[in-house]
């Protein structure tokens, strides 16, 4: 947070620059000087907003690296001795498993979502059927289904097919559920793409095989791209399922946590260090491919 | 949206540019049968894998809120059908009211603060600089990319009555009555806290959208308002606001969808309590139905929310069947 001034001053002085200067007048002077006055508040709102969205990843982050001395304080502290005591503590706890569960069931799930949601996408838009608009319908509409009314058949299901506490099942029904959404916005990726371009390749004689994974793919390949980490994302951070049908082999991270909550819960620096672990994949591809998922949100029809 | 059928294979996009190029492939056709049947057999699998791993439970809990399936039967394998039984005792109870009240006061709640909230974020996105807005997505990503589990915790734990932030935050602004304060000993306060944690969580999608739909309105726009010398609550009344209306009705319509299944925040928070008095109606089923095993129970009210939603929801159906038909 030490470069505020810097990129507060920066950030009032890009607009500014366009207000005309040729102008003498002194009216046209009060607007301006209005204007920057404008500029500055706009930017300290945004300061103030970014500090409230930006706190409690923060606390989070920083509590994990304290002793659990320093995290039960009644006056917080900012400075401290950091200490990666939290971090081995949640090793030692064996978080190994629930992770290598979560990284199962998100990665082969994201990619069964591609697998299935990529022709699908194509057909709703660069070869629409008829009653296009009733399968995207359809498809959006399965968000109004809350988990609680699916849970108690899911888990009857399940149970029958001797499928419980199996991380499988999980990578199934994290598909079904993100597959509408990915049918949805990579639709709308490929409804960017030009017509021409494909209409000069079928003139070529392509097969449709080859239109899709030697044009069209490497056109819609990042949008493709922000659909598959928002997959991810959502896979990550599922906890409802998770928490029904996984007891002692299949817990994702989620329920890593839940459960050190209950067995360490006045232990907040510890509980901290697992929560900061828990977010930290989809907290780093969040940041490192901050542009393709602002894209991706954009799109619509997500969350 | 379903009655539209006509016309749909020329107008699949919801007012997209790109409407015109799917037409001029499909009307193609020059690849025979195969070809034309090709599309179909495309979408088949994901219909089919949506249909049966969403749709069968939706049917099947529809079934099982006829039965009368407690742990007792559930062990048993066996099938005891109680008719409406559980429909008229939930409809004739006063908690599923009070509780259906409960969940539509806190679904406006949330969503009109989130709409307020995510457009002034948005608007102010727009306004900024590169980097400081660079800066604000970055903290808006992580917020919406946040585990809902790991951002409860740390809610929990900034509202700690004893070692909170929040509440030696308040005691610092002079407000002294505040430290110590139990935030999840009181409905009105715990319910304060999720909607805290829920717009919180919630803005970034908003803010970031509607930002994306700032961007495509050409800044002439603006510099006409201005040199009409219109203000910024006109601008954005006479501008903004009617270009980017479809942009709000779609929003809202999914945070609405959104709000009224949150369970997770809900139940991770303060499960409910104290006393049950801040569960909502995906919280009350579950507590129903899972956690007291009344499964048939919780199956009823289960489907009595997915009702109460359409419901909720067909005022808004018909404002987008309008809005689509303008267009």
């Amino acid at each position: 947070m030490a470069s505020a001034t810097p990129t507060a001053s920066s950030g009032a002085g890009a607009r500014p620059a366009e207000v005309p200067a040729r102008s003498k007048s002194r009216a046209r002077k009060a607007g301006s000087r209005r204007r920057v006055l404008g500029q500055v508040s706009w930017t300290a709102g945004a300061w103030i907003a970014a500090l409230i969205f930006f706190f409690p990843v923060l606390w989070m982050a920083l509590t994990a690296f304290k002793q659990e001395s320093a995290a039960y304080t009644t006056t917080p502290h900012l400075v401290f001795k950091p200490t990666l005591d939290q971090f081995r503590a949640v090793f030692d706890a064996g978080i190994g498993p629930y992770l290598a569960n979560s990284a199962t069931a998100t990665l082969l799930s994201t990619l069964l979502v591609l697998v299935l949601g990529i022709p699908a996408a194509y057909a709703l838009s660069i070869r629409p059927v008829r009653k296009t608009r009733d399968v995207l319908f359809f498809f959006i509409s399965t968000k109004m289904l809350p988990g609680v009314a699916a849970i108690i058949p899911v888990y009857l299901a399940v149970r029958d097919l001797g499928a419980l506490d199996s991380v499988w099942t999980l990578m199934v029904l994290y598909t079904a559920m993100n597959l509408p959404i990915a049918v949805w916005m990579m639709r709308s990726f490929f409804l960017e793409v030009p017509g021409e371009v494909l209409e000069a390749a079928r003139v070529d004689g392509v097969t449709l095989r080859q239109e899709i994974t030697r044009i069209l793919l490497p056109i819609v390949a990042p949008g493709i791209a922000a659909t598959a980490l928002i997959c991810v994302i959502f896979s990550w951070n599922e906890f409802f399922l998770a928490l029904n049908l996984t007891s002692v082999r299949a817990g994702t991270m989620p329920i890593f946590l839940v459960g050190f909550m209950s067995s360490e819960g006045l232990y907040w620096a510890k509980l901290a260090a697992a929560a900061t672990l828990a977010c930290l994949p989809v907290l780093l591809a969040g940041w490192l491919a901050q542009k393709q998922l602002v894209r991706g949100l954009s799109m619509g029809a997500v969350k | 949206m379903a009655a539209q059928t006509t016309g749909a294979r020329t107008r699949p996009g919801r007012g997209r540019a790109p409407d015109a190029p799917p037409a001029d492939h499909a009307r193609r056709g020059g690849r025979g049968l195969g070809a034309r049947s090709a599309p179909y057999l495309l979408i088949l699998p994901a219909c089919v894998a949506t249909i049966a791993l969403l749709g069968y439970p939706l049917v099947r809990n529809v079934i099982i809120s006829f039965q009368d399936l407690n742990a007792f039967q559930l062990i048993q394998h066996t099938t005891q059908w109680t008719g409406f039984s559980n429909y008229t005792d939930q409809l004739s109870s006063s908690t599923f009211w009070h509780t259906v009240l409960r969940s539509v006061l806190f679904t406006l709640a949330n969503v009109a603060l989130i709409m307020a909230a995510g457009t002034a974020v948005g608007l102010l996105l727009n306004r900024l600089g590169k980097r400081m807005r660079l800066v604000l997505q970055l903290g808006l990503v992580l917020a919406w990319a946040m585990p809902v589990v790991a951002g409860t915790t740390v809610y929990q734990w900034l509202f700690d009555s004893q070692y909170g932030v929040v509440n030696w935050f308040l005691a610092k602004l002079d407000w002294h009555s505040m430290a110590g304060y139990n935030w999840f000993g009181h409905q009105f306060s715990t319910f304060s806290v999720i909607t805290l944690m829920i717009v919180w969580q919630s803005v970034p999608f908003v803010a970031l959208n509607l930002y994306a739909g700032l961007t495509t309105i050409s800044a002439e726009l603006f510099e006409a308002a201005r040199m009409d010398g219109a203000g910024a609550w006109r601008t954005f009344g006479s501008v903004t606001f009617p270009i980017l209306k479809p942009f709000f009705l779609g929003t809202t319509f999914l945070e609405v969808i959104w709000v009224f299944k949150a369970f997770t925040q809900v139940y991770a928070l303060n499960a409910g309590g104290p006393e049950g008095s801040t569960e909502t109606l995906p919280v009350y089923a579950f507590i129903e139905g899972v956690g007291n095993q009344h499964y048939g129970m919780g199956a009823a009210i289960s489907t009595l929310t997915i009702v109460i939603l359409l419901a909720l929801m067909s005022y808004y159906f018909r404002i987008m069947l309008k809005q689509e038909d303008d267009l």
